[in-house]
């Protein structure tokens, strides 16, 4: 029974990584909710920005919905702090990050922007 | 003070007022910005370019008649933008923006050297703009301020994909050298995320027109 219970924790602990690492193979793209979207003359640095980056496809930053959705490469992905980083040196706030298995096209299809 | 070098610097002072007052003195990082300026008093050309989104430097040329009828007027000036402060908000930003430049002036007579600085503060939606500039300018015996306060409405809320649409009114108090007085503008911007423009007229009916390329 101690062999279980020390076992438990670690079982656990793997799932949950093997879980988060799964997510993150299978995401298509990027979802940030960002503040400060509100001039598209001074956006198109988000745009420029990501384009830069190996990992990212198709770029989608919406005024109205204040995000910012880019596609993700096959097999690749951009982390949280790359992100982070990309979207406060375009003078931008990020409030929220989120993997999604929907794409570009999908979400410009879900905010009416086909 | 040569009369001519005077009058140079009055010019410069008002080329930096003729800057669009919803252009930004910063742009996004590594983004290169072209823009011309047709008014009635003067034409000019400008280019800049920032490194980061917190400051820019900037070299312009511009060539006034009216200011120099015995002799035209011709400037080059150069400028270092630094964004001070930035509040990004759910659907608003707001910023608060200093620059100091330098010019120098040409005319049939000779050339002199002039100085400016100032500050701007701004708050926008996708549809109401605000704000409000204040600049010094000073060469030798010259000095001259002016305020500046900016209001613009844009009758729907435009996105990267559309082209934007604003109505913008502004004022202007000048005090200093150049006489006393305040003077009302307004003009018609659209934009997309690539160009800029602006149409209107100044408190005379004379025409104004602004165009801006981000690249």
């Amino acid at each position: 029974m101690k062999s279980i219970n020390r076992l438990l924790p670690l079982t656990l602990a793997a799932l949950v990584l093997a879980a988060g690492f799964a997510t993150t193979a299978e995401a298509r793209s990027l979802r940030m909710e960002v503040n400060g979207l509100v001039c598209a003359f001074c956006a198109d640095g988000i745009t420029k920005a990501f384009k830069k980056e190996p990992a990212a496809g198709e770029v989608l930053v919406s005024l109205e919905d204040r995000l910012v959705a880019v596609d993700l490469k096959d097999g690749q992905d951009i982390s949280d702090a790359e992100v982070t980083k990309l979207l406060t040196d375009a003078g931008y706030t990020v409030v929220g990050i989120k993997r999604s298995d929907a794409t570009v096209a999908d979400i410009r299809a879900e905010l009416g922007r086909e | 003070m040569n009369v001519y070098v005077t009058r140079a610097l009055q010019a410069l002072a008002l080329f930096a007022l003729s800057l669009p007052i919803l252009a930004r003195p910063v742009t996004y990082a590594g983004g290169h910005m072209f823009m011309a300026d047709y008014g009635p008093d003067m034409n000019a050309l400008s280019y800049a370019y920032s490194p980061s989104f917190r400051w820019s430097a900037s070299v312009g040329a511009l060539r006034v008649d009216e200011l120099a009828r015995s002799g035209r007027l011709e400037l080059e000036y150069v400028r270092t933008s630094r964004l001070l402060h930035r509040w990004n908000l759910p659907s608003a930003q707001a910023n608060a923006f200093g620059w100091v430049g330098l010019g120098n002036a040409r005319t049939d007579s000779g050339s002199g050297l002039g100085r400016h600085v100032g500050v701007q503060l701004d708050y926008e939606t996708t549809r109401i703009y605000t704000s409000f500039v204040s600049e010094l300018h000073e060469g030798g015996g010259y000095s001259n301020r002016f305020d500046t306060a900016a209001i613009g409405w844009a009758p729907y809320a435009h996105d990267v994909d559309r082209v934007a649409t604003w109505i913008v009114l502004k004022g202007q108090r000048s005090s200093g050298a150049i006489d006393d007085s305040v003077k009302p503008m307004a003009v018609l911007r659209l934009f997309t995320t690539r160009w800029w423009l602006e149409v209107g007229a100044d408190g005379d009916g004379r025409p104004v027109a602004n165009l801006m390329l981000n690249l």
